[in-house]
């Protein structure tokens, strides 16, 4: 893991973003859709200063969905963290590995409505082009000349978690020598956000209240916020990192996968473990020598306990030991892109020996005990060789990523 | 320049960074920046800012002079408006 980069709803980079979350700091702000013809407000997490134009130029924000330039403004950051210029750096053994989960659904949505409200009897040629689910990863290829594989996971929430691990196995089959890996997703369309509310999962809160509205574990948590971003990272095979002299943040140790097979919204325990002892087993490791988990974690009453319970039954006697949180309590729940994020600052927190925690988290649900919960400040001056992000999607599939330290 | 070439001038400045600073009758459209996708968006705006619809066996420009007589033959009076 050579690079990292992300586009911040704080508005900074990488370090500032990483820094506020370590100070429990929420992106959260109440959201009224400005189109919606109904009054339409949920607590949410917007890139309010993201600017595509200056961020990755004009021709490129002409000819992209938002998600797209979410996803590129971020995957640009990871490729210059890497050391990486961004002209002549490219590779025929190089690639693209992309998560998204609802893709274009601002630029659909902009045709829907030209087309039923505004009486256009046309669509723009454009808008193939921008909504397909794997524009980002095209427009990404394209532009730091990647010419491996250039491929886009679509799983849901688990999407660039997917994205990272199946990264990681192209790289270890030898098919990569480097792969841009990540996510990006821009959910707030009126219809993805009214799609949302109406599973009754999306949290409460007003215009005072909506900050702290997100409460991962906590008693009384009343679900997740939608969020829009994009993180990336720069995996490689171990030999180039350090031919090219590159930075090594840590390594990618394992991947798991898993499909509850039960249920398409309801998650399941069972399915859950399966995917964290997968990737524990492939990374060599035993449940004492994780020392954070970045939790899937995102408020809703029935997904908190069952992660929690997969948590306690795979880390057995060391589960009241392990340090969990989760970071949707800051950042929002990203759906496609949040395996990236989480990602990200896991690849951070193992770095740093720091451990983020998770927001307004003052009273644990009893249903949600038996590991050790982060919260306040969250933890400086940790000691840990490893870390896991977890990833659990609607439709039962599980992703699971471990980091280890390489020193 | 050419006044003709006032709206193709406005698509550029609002697609590119860096829009070419000399535009001509002669200019090639690949040559500008407007591949076969940003073509079709540009003479979509064309029909629609000046109401008329060019039939879709028109031969594809590869000029910016090509497009204005295209624009001149099924709608006389637009660039000039």
């Amino acid at each position: 893991m050579t690079g990292v980069g992300l586009v911040s709803p704080f508005g900074g980079d990488t370090e500032d973003f990483f820094a506020r979350i370590m100070r429990g700091e929420s992106a959260v702000a109440l959201y009224r859709h400005p189109a919606s013809p109904t009054e339409l407000a949920q607590p949410a997490v917007r890139c309010a200063s993201f600017s595509p134009e200056q961020t990755i130029g004009r021709a490129l924000s002409s000819v992209t969905d938002r998600y797209s330039q979410l996803g590129l403004a971020a995957a640009f950051s990871a490729w210059g963290d890497a050391g990486l210029p961004r002209k002549g750096a490219g590779s025929c053994e190089y690639g693209v590995s992309w998560g998204t989960g609802v893709g274009g659904a601002l630029t659909y949505e902009k045709g829907y409505t030209d087309f039923f409200e505004r009486g256009k009897r046309r669509m723009s040629p454009l808008t193939v082009a921008l909504a397909m689910n794997n524009a980002a990863a095209s427009n990404l290829a394209i532009a730091l000349g990647l010419g491996g594989a250039c491929l886009t996971y679509s799983v849901a929430c688990a999407s660039s978690a997917v994205s990272i691990g199946e990264a990681y196995r192209r790289i270890r089959s030898g098919s990569d020598k480097l792969v841009v890996a990540g996510g990006s997703e821009a959910p707030l369309a009126l219809s993805v956000m009214l799609a949302w509310d109406a599973m009754r999962v999306v949290a409460d809160g007003d215009d005072e209240t909506a900050f702290r509205a997100c409460r991962p574990f906590q008693v009384g948590r009343t679900g997740l916020v939608l969020g829009e971003g994009g993180a990336a990272l720069v995996l490689e095979d171990w030999d180039l990192a350090v031919s090219r002299g590159a930075r090594i943040y840590c390594e990618l140790a394992g991947y798991g996968q898993s499909c509850d097979r039960s249920h398409l919204v309801r998650p399941d325990a069972g399915g859950q473990v399966r995917a964290i002892e997968a990737a524990m087993r492939e990374a060599g490791l035993v449940p004492a020598d994780v020392g954070y988990v970045n939790a899937h974690g995102t408020a809703t009453q029935e997904g908190d306990p069952i992660e929690v319970s997969a948590l306690r039954t795979a880390f057995g006697e060391a589960a009241p030991r392990l340090h969990v949180s989760s970071t949707k309590s800051m950042h929002g729940h990203m759906l496609g892109a949040a395996g990236a994020m989480e990602a990200v600052i896991t690849v951070l927190a193992l770095t740093k020996q720091q451990i983020p925690p998770t927001a307004h988290l003052q009273q644990v649900s009893a249903d949600c005990e038996g590991v050790r919960h982060v919260m306040g400040d969250g933890l400086q001056n940790v000691s840990f060789g490893a870390a896991i992000s977890n990833s659990f999607a609607f439709g039962g599939s599980n992703a699971v990523l471990v980091f280890r330290r390489t020193d | 320049m050419d006044n003709r070439l006032e709206p193709i001038k406005a698509y550029l400045d609002r697609h590119f960074d860096n829009p070419p600073e000399h535009l001509a009758l002669e200019s090639r459209l690949d040559e500008i920046g407007i591949d076969s996708m940003a073509l079709l968006e540009l003479m979509m705006e064309l029909e629609d800012k000046y109401d008329f619809r060019l039939p879709e066996d028109v031969p594809t420009p590869e000029t910016v002079g090509q497009l204005v007589a295209l624009v001149e033959q099924y709608k006389p009076s637009a660039l000039n408006e």
